[in-house]
Formats: structure tokens, C-alpha cells, sequence
């Protein structure tokens, strides 16, 4: 019975409209709250910790999607897991250019949020270095305690469409 | 009766013995020992290339673990270029150091040992040393970076990146002069999750089939080799687990193993059979994930879900050890972290049962079907080829080479447990993919017949040299408050010398070799890990596969990147 109450609920907030414009905003926007397109950039160690996630039974109840390849033009979420080199820095660009303009990023590890103990020369200190970043997660590497806390996090922000890319953009005066 | 086993060693005693003579004979003054197993030699730039050959051809060195440079600004000298080789009958390593410098480029091993080729890139690449015939290209550094990182004297400046430009193959001379513009050259960035570690696979291809390919490495290079001369010993601890975080305890083994040996402390024999264990269980984890991935790559995900569930559970018997994640300091130098948790053999002996039965499932369904047959039984590497690049490990065994290090030159209790090596014929992807299941159950026997027969005692040594003290002792006893402090300020200190030591890890032979000056950092540490030249190999496998194998290809060789790339 509740079941069928929540969906009415959700049918009558989308479609007790008579604008088609306001409509399909809404529709949009009830398909991006209910699920996350992830694009997971994955290396070193923390990838590891998040494949192991994949693996669990109940990990759709958390975040859709993580092993379907979207292509970036289709994703709005930016996982990245792993130490972030120089040399890799400019494919993490390309991909968040390539988002559309409604996108969030998430830094896993100390390695993407900080450069983590890797203070050297061929590492990037952290993801915000190259891209607006909305939650970073610490720990090296997190537990899956914190990977579900932190997509907790980000589905807030969507839900509010709070992005660090529109705050940077505000701040500014752009 | 007639003992098999001791006549077995002693003949190996008798070769060992005549391959030094020999060697004395040849090389007489410049021959130092270091122990029976590790020889050092010391060779004039003018005769390099002539004694490599003498030492390939007359004394059976036909095996190239390692080339690489060391800085010896300190002494007033220049580089130091050591090549590592291993006669695989006496299991002897001989180090042969040769100064050079960076004004003149130095002969080119590579025509003698494939190997060297990437390793005298990374040369170039870490010190400005060239060599003939090798192009001048950053291998690991990234592109437009000016200077030599891991040269004494380096100092970082911020650098405008320059995008690694496309890679063109030299004209292929099998081919007629007509058909070369008929090639395409096809670059496939895998940096999703299909091999562990982002890696770049660069291929020509004709008709849809590689002709040719090679692997463009560097994404994930983090420098650990600079700054494991920054840190002292007790920093160095946390960073090995993050090398290869699949088998966190084996770096740790082959790091504490090789300081204790060089220091001579005594390890108790709880901590050793402890060792052990968690080396076998960070073995099963590590060939689970391969078979993972490659049951990924064909797209058969109920099996993957399979697998991470089996591996999940070696975690979490290991979390309950540690009380840390994956990545633990379990073995720390002088033993084991702390000593078993109550309860935690019954759970570890559970898993094993576990382990064995849902290992022998999953693997029984796949093995024999025939869509896994198509797919893997493809990729050859034969014994020779292997041998040449330095591989080592499952893939040198899946290609027929009887090589283990735990039955050569074994360490610990190795030498009383039974436990057989498997061995492959073809060396195909499915041969690489049989001999890493059997190891399963090969260290599921070795772990339970070492819990089985756990040994009583301490898990920690007594030898102060090493030894954090306990908090109630410094608080009462001065020597322990010293040595407490001492150990916190500068960490260990090794006396001037240098050693290598190497264990076989799931992937092949991983080894360090550390030079000290006596001062509390260390001069130069060399990783020889299994990845860097298992990776080289993938040009002759690949060969007449289609693009979409590739992920397979480098999956079935379990290349690590965060182990090739360090």
C-alpha cells in the first residue's frame, strides 16, 4: 500500500502538469535525483577497495551503473580513485570537459583529494589542481563504510543542485 | 637407503662450489662475495659487453633479472650501471657493476637479454645515461619535464606538460613496401577499471588483426624510488603495502626478510610460519583477482561476483589480524604485528574450507566450457621468448619452465612443507590461467599445514637492534626509553654495505636491492618487481590477436601498473 502511495505521489509530481516544458524539466530531474550516471576513473589502490564494492549484492542501493561504460558526453558523476600523475592529469581534464554542464566529482582516497604521501615530482597534489571537486573522501585506503557515505553526500547535492563547478562560477561573477 | 634429496644438494653444493673456482679463475680480483648465493663483480667499461657474453655463454648466467644505475656523487665518482643476472642451475645472482657516465652512451644489452630494453630506457629516463641503439624517450617521467629525477642533485621545477605525442612504428621489414600505408595505427586507453592500473596499449593494425603492438607505461609513476632515499627506515614501512595493494604482505616480506637476513637477526618461528600464512593468503587473492578480471573481459559476471566474494572474505579474516584495511602492516621488522587474535585459526582454517570449495565450483564450470577454451587458448609465449624478456613467476611456468623460488632457494619452513609447482605446456592465456588455479590450492595446502603445526612461542624478536620496546618498559627502563627514542628520531640504521634479497611473489620474482652509506636514509633502493618485465613481453603475444583481446592479454600476464610504474 505504501508502495503505491509513493508512486502516485512521484507520477503526480511529474505529470499533474499541463506545460510540456516544466514536464520534461521534471521528469529530467526526478530521473537525476533517482540515479547517478558515474564515469569511475579507477587506479592503484583505492580502485581495488571500489571493485570489491561493486561486487556486493546490495551495492545498486547505493549507486547505480559502476559497471556499465558510459561514454563521458552521457555521465554526470566523476569518480576518481587513485594517485593522479602527471601524466594523467590531462585525460581527467579532457573527460570533465567533456561532461555535460550539469556534473559533479568525486575525489576517493588521500591520493586524489591531497597527492596523499606521494610528494613528489610526477604527482599531481590533489584532484581540485585540475577540476572543481564537490566531496572529497579521506582514508588510504577508505572503507566501505565511507564509499557509502560519500555517494550519500553527493546525491544531497544533486538533489539540492549544489555543484563546487556553479560555486566557483558565482564566486567569480561568471 | 639412499636419500634422494641430500644427494640433490649436495651436488648443488658441488656445482655452486666449481662455478666460484671458474669465476676466480676468470675474474680473480675484481670477484666479491657476498654470501654463496650473491656474487658481485666489477667490470671495466672497455670489456662490459665481452663479459656479459662470457658470463652468458661459459658460466650459465642466462637468466636478466635487473639493470639499473646508481649515483655516486658522493664519492667523487660518477654512475655506477649494475645489471643483475641468474644462473638458474646453482640459483646463483651476480651483481656486475661497471662505471659509466653520462657524457658517452654505453653498449646496449638489449641484443643479448630483450629484458634490458625498457630497463635502459628508465636509465635514461631517471639519470640522463644513454645507450646505443635505445631511443632517448621518458618511459615512466612525464613528457617535458627537464632534468633527471632521481639524480642526486634534482631539483623539481614546475614544467608545462607536453601530450605524449602519437607513437609511430618503424616500417615492419616483413612486410613489402606497398603495404605499409595500409596499416593503422590504434591507441586503446584503459583507464576504466579493465586492468588494474591505467595503461595505454598502442597497436598497428591490418584487416582488424594487431601486427604488431607495444605498451605505453608511466600513468600511475609516483616516484617511490625517490623517496624511499628521503625517508628513513620506519617511514619506508607503510609505503611498500601501497606498491601493489593486492599483496601488501609480500613487499613487506621481501623489505623486513632482506634486512634481517643483512643484519642477522634471529626470527622466532611463530612469526615465521605467520609469515607464511599471510603471504599464502595475499597469493590466493592476488590469482583470484586475475581470474576475476579475465571472467570480466569475456563478460561473464556471475562469476565475477564469485570472486569478489571470495576475495572479500580473505579481507575480512585478514582485517580481523590486523584490525586495519587491506593494505596492513602486518609483518613489521623483528616478526609479526602482534600475536594471533583469539578465535582467529578457527576462522582462518573456516575460510580455507571455504575457499577450496567454492574455488573448485567456479573453476569447474569454466575451465572445460567451450567459449573459455576459444577465448584463452590463444597467445603464446613460449619458454624461450620468456626467459629472454625476464619473466618470471606463473607466466614463466605456464610456458614449461620448472622455476619456483619457494623450492629452489627456499626461505623459512618452505623446505619441510609438501607442496608441488604446477607447470604449463604452450604457454597460452589458458595455460597462465590453470597454473595460477592450481596455486590456489597449492597455498591452501601450504596454509593448512602450517596451521596445522603452528610453532609456540614469541612472534617478535628479542634483538634491540631492530626491536620497538614496550610502553610499560620505557616508561621504567632507561636503556628502553634510548633505544625508543632513537628508533622514533632516525629508525633503523644499517651499516655501509649492500644486499638483495627476493621472494616469489604471485606475479614472479620481487626483489630489493638496497645500498646504505651507514647514515640513516638509504643511498639507492631498486625494486625488481615482476610487472616491468612481464610487460615487455606483450609485443610478442600479442600478435594476430584482435583489438578486443587486449585487456585479456594483459589481464591473463596479471600486470600490475602500480607495480610496473612504482
Amino acid at each position: 500500500m505504501d508502495e503505491m502511495e509513493s508512486n502516485s505521489s512521484i507520477i503526480s509530481e511529474v505529470a499533474m502538469t499541463a506545460d510540456s516544458e516544466s514536464f520534461l524539466n521534471r521528469w529530467n530531474r526526478s530521473i537525476l535525483e533517482n540515479e547517478l550516471w558515474p564515469f569511475p576513473v579507477s587506479f592503484s589502490c583505492c580502485s581495488s577497495e571500489m571493485r570489491r564494492f561493486k561486487g556486493r549484492e546490495n551495492s545498486s542501493e547505493y549507486i547505480n551503473g559502476l559497471d556499465v561504460a558510459y561514454p563521458p558526453e552521457e555521465s554526470d558523476l566523476l569518480i576518481v580513485g587513485g594517485t593522479i600523475s602527471q601524466k594523467m592529469a590531462p585525460f581527467i581534464k579532457e573527460v570533465y570537459d567533456r561532461m555535460p554542464e550539469e556534473k559533479w566529482v568525486l575525489a576517493i582516497g588521500a591520493c586524489a583529494s591531497s597527492g596523499g604521501p606521494y610528494w613528489t615530482h610526477s604527482v599531481v597534489q590533489g584532484l581540485s589542481q585540475i577540476v572543481p571537486v564537490d566531496v572529497y573522501l579521506p582514508g588510504c585506503p577508505p572503507s566501505r563504510e565511507m564509499i557509502i557515505q560519500s555517494f550519500e553526500a553527493i546525491r544531497e547535492r544533486v538533489t539540492k543542485k549544489v555543484s563546487s563547478l556553479s560555486q566557483t562560477r558565482w564566486s567569480l561573477n561568471v | 637407503m639412499f636419500d634422494f634429496q641430500e644427494q640433490e644438494d649436495l651436488d648443488l653444493i658441488n656445482n655452486r662450489n666449481f662455478l666460484l673456482r671458474e669465476l676466480e679463475l676468470e675474474f680473480s680480483d675484481k670477484l666479491t662475495l657476498a654470501t654463496n648465493e650473491n656474487i658481485s663483480i666489477v667490470v671495466s667499461p672497455s670489456n662490459y659487453i665481452d663479459q656479459i657474453l662470457k658470463l652468458k655463454n661459459n658460466f650459465g648466467f642466462n637468466f636478466f633479472l635487473n639493470l639499473w644505475i646508481s649515483d655516486n656523487i658522493a664519492d667523487g665518482e660518477n654512475f655506477d650501471l649494475m645489471v643483475q643476472l641468474l644462473n638458474m642451475d646453482t640459483h646463483q645472482r651476480a651483481i656486475i657493476t661497471c662505471p659509466v657516465s653520462d657524457l658517452e652512451s654505453v653498449p646496449s644489452l638489449s641484443d643479448i637479454y630483450q629484458g634490458a630494453f625498457w630497463c635502459e630506457q628508465e636509465s635514461w629516463d631517471m639519470f640522463g645515461v644513454s645507450f646505443d641503439s635505445i631511443p632517448k624517450e621518458r618511459i615512466l617521467s612525464p613528457e617535458g619535464m627537464d632534468g633527471f629525477s632521481l639524480r642526486k642533485d634534482f631539483e623539481p621545477r614546475p614544467f608545462t606538460l607536453k601530450r605524449s605525442s602519437d607513437y609511430s612504428f618503424s616500417p615492419d621489414p616483413r612486410v613489402p613496401r606497398g603495404e605499409w600505408k595500409k596499416r593503422d595505427v590504434l591507441q586503446l586507453d584503459m583507464f576504466n577499471g579493465e586492468v588494474n592500473g591505467p595503461l595505454k596499449a598502442i597497436m598497428e593494425v591490418y584487416d582488424e588483426v594487431v601486427e604488431r603492438g607495444r605498451l605505453e607505461i608511466g600513468f600511475l609513476h609516483r616516484g617511490v624510488e625517490k623517496i624511499f632515499e628521503n625517508i628513513n627506515l620506519n617511514q619506508i614501512m607503510p609505503h611498500l603495502s601501497r606498491i601493489n595493494s593486492n599483496c601488501p604482505t609480500m613487499f613487506q616480506q621481501a623489505w623486513c626478510g632482506g634486512i634481517e637476513k643483512y643484519l642477522d637477526v634471529y626470527i622466532p618461528d611463530r612469526a615465521k610460519a605467520l609469515r607464511m600464512v599471510f603471504n599464502e593468503l595475499d597469493r590466493i587473492y592476488e590469482h583470484l583477482d586475475t581470474i576475476g578480471r579475465i571472467v570480466d573481459n569475456l563478460g561473464c559476471s556471475p562469476f565475477l561476483k564469485e570472486t569478489l566474494v571470495m576475495q572479500e572474505s580473505i579481507v575480512a579474516v585478514m582485517k580481523k589480524y590486523s584490525e586495519q584495511n587491506l593494505s596492513s602492516n602486518l609483518i613489521c621488522l623483528g616478526g609479526v604485528k602482534s600475536d594471533v587474535p583469539k578465535g582467529w585459526l578457527t576462522e582462518c582454517l573456516n575460510l580455507l574450507s571455504f575457499l577450496e570449495k567454492k574455488v573448485f565450483e567456479v573453476t569447474k564450470l569454466i575451465s572445460n566450457s567451450t567459449l573459455w577454451m576459444n577465448r584463452l587458448c590463444r597467445f603464446e609465449l613460449n619458454s624461450k621468448q620468456a626467459m629472454d624478456w625476464g619473466v618470471s613467476g606463473p607466466n614463466l611456468r605456464a610456458s614449461g619452465v620448472n622455476y619456483d623460488m619457494r623450492k629452489v632457494s627456499p626461505h623459512y619452513f618452505y623446505n619441510d612443507i609438501e607442496f608441488e609447482v604446477p607447470l604449463g605446456i604452450n604457454g597460452q592465456c589458458y595455460d597462465r590461467y590453470l597454473v595460477r588455479v592450481e596455486e590456489i590450492f597449492q597455498s591452501l595446502s601450504i596454509i593448512s599445514q602450517l596451521l596445522d603445526n603452528l610453532p609456540l612461542g614469541d612472534t617478535k624478536t628479542k634483538d634491540s637492534s631492530v626491536l620497538i620496546p614496550r610502553k610499560q618498559d620505557v616508561y621504567s627502563d632507561s636503556n628502553a626509553l634510548i633505544q625508543h627514542y632513537r628508533f622514533y628520531d632516525s629508525g633503523v640504521t644499517l651499516p655501509e654495505g649492500e644486499f638483495y634479497n627476493s621472494i616469489e611473489s604471485p606475479n614472479g620474482e620481487l626483489g630489493f636491492y638496497v645500498h646504505s652509506r651507514g647514515t640513516e636514509y638509504l643511498n639507492r633502493v631498486k625494486l625488481r618487481t615482476p610487472g616491468f618485465y612481464s610487460g615487455q613481453c606483450f609485443t610478442d603475444i600479442v600478435e594476430g590477436g584482435s583489438v578486443e583481446d587486449i585487456p585479456l592479454v594483459i589481464n591473463s600476464l596479471n600486470l600490475v601498473v602500480g607495480e610496473i610504474d612504482r
